[in-house]
């Protein structure tokens, strides 16, 4: 971990990672696609990006990355400022990118091999970890042998082993059907809030953000006729508040389910 | 893996052009021995088998110095192709500086350029390396440099996220990449090499098979020429089939898949 540079003068320390008033654009400034963007997300939280498509929420994605360097405000990483320096958050696609040229146990231990680590060495720190991520026997197979939930699966766990504790996914779950869907999210979220994660996960799908998502960002605005996105609204799911008075263990049957997901759906309007 | 015996549509794609082959070796003696051609003029196969018989230390003496031409040339060819492609991958400025030039140069009949190597160069082997460099760098670069571009920009993102250094995706994700591109330029190439080989031989030289193609074309020794015809079309193949063992070799995943 790296030591974090600028302690908040109040409160406790920085949170895992935070944007600040972000503008964004396309082509250097000429096109303003975000607008005072800000969002916070701690360890072992879920926040959702939702929004319509095309409103840039992958543009918003990459500048968190580090990919682009924002027009205006900055990226903070446990209060470090990270802006335009990819490789301190692990970003996972909606399309797996495994390499087809490479084994399982070698695609998903590729960001240690990036790091400098002997590929022997990280094969070694990847293997116990296929157990947990529902990988089991796959070590040797190559990524064209694998189902789409599988490979998925795959492309999480080389996520996982980018070492950060930020980690955004570009609608992770979209390509695969709809049985895989659930299952994976749900054991996405398990793992994650095991692990102590902070996910930033974009989706346009309002259920899959409100069963996900700890807290959502509600995203408005079409830049491609000329208004910029910004945060139209930010809603805390009350989860575990939920389920606490609920007779039933599943969020999506409770009030609260449906009243968050009716407000989603007022602010994207 | 099944034998031909038990997959019957792997017998069919052998049986098939094997037969082909057959009747149209079997047609062309009975025309040889019907007197249908003057036998001066075209000799049977079974003539054309005993010549290459008969000649045998002699073929495979100038085949010798074929096959070193070829696969020098080719390999040469191969460097110079990879070092293209990559600075022309690297540098958009190479890309849109050398584009144009590589394709005319393809335009320029190897048989026209040939004597005025040989005029530049000798008799020796410095011409005919350098044609077959010419004829062989050309598809390799073009297919490797396609390749190279093919390559999803997402998954480049992805390796920039993981803090991959330029070299880092060079290596691990466009060379693998555009391995399947390269292999099918080099299968090109492997052709090229041989009849560059013999094209550049024909116009002068010590020994190699377009030179003894050119003496027992002189003395009307038309079962011979054919020989040498059979061989060269044989050491295609050969180098071709080489070129396709080795993409099995090192696409490993290309070839398991399917169990």
């Amino acid at each position: 971990m790296p030591a974090s540079v600028a302690q908040k003068p109040e409160g406790g320390a920085p949170p895992a990672l935070e944007a600040r008033n972000l503008t964004l654009s396309w082509d250097e400034g000429a096109h303003v696609v975000v607008r005072d963007f800000s969002l916070v997300a701690d360890a072992g939280e879920t926040v959702c990006l939702v929004g319509r498509s095309g409103c840039g929420k992958t543009t918003i994605l990459h500048a968190l990355s580090g990919l682009t360097r924002p027009l205006e405000g900055t990226v903070l990483l446990r209060g470090e400022d990270i802006t335009g320096r990819p490789g301190r958050v692990s970003y996972m696609l909606q399309k797996d990118l495994l390499l087809p040229s490479k084994r399982i146990i070698d695609n998903v231990s590729l960001p240690l091999v990036i790091g400098g680590m002997k590929r022997t060495e990280a094969r070694a720190k990847a293997a116990p970890l296929f157990e947990r991520f529902g990988l089991a026997g796959t070590e040797q197979m190559w990524p064209s042998q694998l189902s789409g939930g599988m490979r998925q699966r795959a492309a999480f766990l080389r996520t996982y082993l980018m070492g950060n504790e930020v980690v955004l996914l570009d609608e992770p779950f979209s390509a695969l059907d709809a049985i895989t869907r659930v299952d994976l999210r749900s054991w996405y979220c398990e793992m994650a809030h095991g692990l102590r994660l902070a996910s930033v996960v974009i989706t346009h799908d309002v259920d899959e953000a409100v069963s996900m998502a700890d807290r959502i960002y509600v995203l408005h605005g079409s830049p491609s006729e000329g208004v910029p996105t910004t945060v139209a609204g930010e809603i805390a799911v009350p989860r575990t508040a939920a389920l606490a008075s609920a007779e039933v263990d599943d969020f999506s049957l409770t009030p609260e389910y449906i009243y968050c997901k009716r407000e989603v759906l007022e602010l994207l309007g | 893996m099944a034998t031909v015996a038990q997959d019957p549509a792997r017998f069919r794609r052998i049986a098939i052009p094997a037969v082909t082959v057959g009747v149209a070796l079997l047609l062309w003696e009975l025309t040889v021995r019907m007197g249908v051609v003057p036998n001066f003029l075209l000799p049977a196969p079974t003539q054309v088998v005993m010549a290459s018989v008969a000649d045998a230390p002699l073929l495979a003496t100038h085949a010798g110095t074929t096959i070193v031409e070829s696969v020098l040339g080719l390999a040469i060819g191969v460097a110079v192709g990879f070092v293209a492609a990559v600075l022309m991958d690297r540098y958009e400025t190479v890309y849109l500086a050398l584009d144009p030039l590589i394709t005319v140069s393809q335009t320029i009949p190897t048989v026209a350029i040939a004597p005025l190597l040989v005029l530049w160069f000798g008799y020796g082997l410095a011409p005919k390396i350098i044609l077959i460099v010419l004829t062989t760098f050309f598809p390799v670069a073009v297919s490797l440099v396609s390749g190279f571009r093919a390559v999803d920009p997402d998954m480049i993102d992805l390796m920039r996220t993981m803090g991959a250094s330029d070299l880092q995706i060079f290596l691990q994700v466009k060379v693998p990449g555009a391995l399947e591109q390269f292999f099918s330029g080099l299968r090109i190439s492997a052709t090229y090499a041989i009849v560059g080989a013999v094209i550049s031989e024909w116009l002068g030289g010590f020994s190699g098979l377009g030179v003894y193609m050119t003496r027992v074309r002189k003395s009307f020794a038309y079962d011979r020429m054919f020989a040498v015809i059979v061989l060269i079309s044989v050491l295609s193949l050969a180098l071709m089939k080489l070129v396709d063992l080795q993409e099995r070799a090192c696409m490993p995943w290309k070839h398991e898949e399917r169990k």
